[in-house]
């Protein structure tokens, strides 16, 4: 029991400090800079009144952050637990790369608030520095995808193969293909429909699609192929209550992809949402948040109840 | 009881099937921290006390009344056989 806290207490606490710094620097930028005089102008808000939407998704969005941390610490105080075992390897990583996707939520949204606030007062620095954080991006989202799918990949080694893994495997390539080609699509087409000079990345659309749509494309696959390794392992393993925990964590991991489809989706879209009045913009950031949430909430139940069994 | 599966075995045998990897680790954890003795001096005897143990704590694990009862049902199987077997 001793030796347990002992684990929680000491890795746990490191990781959560960094992430409360993370997520005190979001807050700040978010509750104690003025909002910008274009916002309040396009959707008719007193200085009040915008604070108070503000504050109606900053805090759910920390609060399914700290549900994601929750979750990704459970898993790796689960993984040190069975130490030795033959799937403590492979949850170890994947609960790494969950720590590190939860880690870089707030850190994202760090830097864009500070390319925000840096761009109000020099507005040159506007397409270096979406450059820049759009890079950043993407790179942070690498290193938690690639340890997840390294994880969940170490996982379902472990599991017998079946004999339908081929087309398994052609479905997986065929859906890959139609999804990187739609969205490919919609980056250009988009591009192409927006106002005369309109380029939200600031890049000709050869380096967007080749620098911004393949590496998220890639890495939204690495995080569905872990998903799919998790629920193919559970699959093979004996264990009711374990399985179970196992399919909440697979379904955690689609969701958390599915929201960051939606985020690219809608930073792609941004101009179109400023026309928009605050209702459906509001509407929008719910559903992303009830999405973030929904996955975030999957992991830190199913990491529980897989804890749990070591517990009792 | 050479080549022979023991009662320990047994026990974890059918639990792999309600948790898993993580069934061992529970059954053994059962009998050290409950009965008091290493897993594997698990007797015929011990059986009714452990699946009394294990009950309590599958069913922190589950809500579902009836899992629960099939596996501790299984388990007491376990006892019966055994004592079959040590007839024969």
């Amino acid at each position: 029991m001793n030796a347990r806290k002992a684990v929680a207490g000491l890795g746990g606490r490191y990781y959560a400090g960094l992430f409360g710094l993370l997520v005190l620097i979001y807050l700040g930028f978010s509750l104690l800079v003025a909002p910008s005089k274009a916002a309040l102008k396009t959707y008719h808000l007193s200085v009040g009144g915008a604070r108070a939407i503000t504050i109606s998704f900053v805090v759910p969005l920390v609060l399914v952050w700290t549900a994601g941390l929750f979750g990704s610490l459970k898993m790796r105080q689960y993984a040190k637990l069975v130490k030795g075992s033959p799937e403590a390897h492979g949850l170890n990583i994947l609960s790494l790369g969950l720590l590190l996707l939860v880690l870089t939520q707030p850190m994202a949204s760090d830097l864009s608030s500070l390319v925000g606030q840096i761009t109000k007062h020099s507005a040159d620095a506007l397409p270096t520095l979406t450059i820049i954080n759009n890079y950043i991006q993407i790179i942070l989202m690498a290193a938690a995808m690639a340890s997840i799918a390294s994880g969940a990949s170490n996982l379902s080694a472990l599991a017998k193969r079946r004999n339908n893994e081929t087309l398994e495997r052609l479905l997986w390539a065929l859906g890959l293909i139609v999804f990187s080609i739609l969205y490919g699509y919609f980056l250009v087409a988009h591009r192409l429909q927006g106002p005369a000079g309109y380029n939200p990345y600031f890049m000709p659309n050869w380096l967007v699609l080749l620098t911004i749509a393949v590496p998220y494309l890639f890495f939204w696959y690495l995080g569905l192929y872990a998903s799919l390794c998790i629920f193919k392992y559970q699959l093979n393993v004996k264990g009711l209550i374990y399985k179970r925990s196992l399919v909440y964590i697979a379904g955690g991991i689609v969701a958390v992809i599915v929201s960051s489809v939606f985020v690219r989706f809608l930073a792609t879209i941004a101009n179109r949402l400023t026309r928009l009045s605050i209702t459906p913009v509001l509407i929008i950031i719910y559903v992303f948040l009830g999405i973030t949430g929904l996955g975030y909430l999957l992991i830190a139940w199913g990491a529980r109840k897989m804890r749990r069994i070591e517990e009792v | 009881m050479p080549g022979g599966k023991t009662i320990q075995d047994k026990v974890i045998d059918i639990s792999r099937d309600y948790l898993g990897p993580a069934a061992e680790r529970f059954v053994n954890r059962q009998i050290s921290t409950h009965l008091k003795k290493s897993p594997e001096q698990l007797t015929v005897q011990d059986l009714p006390k452990l699946v009394d143990w294990i009950r309590l704590a599958f069913a922190l694990l589950t809500n579902d009344s009836r899992l629960v009862d099939e596996y501790t049902g299984r388990l007491l199987a376990v006892k019966q056989n055994g004592h079959r077997t040590a007839k024969a």
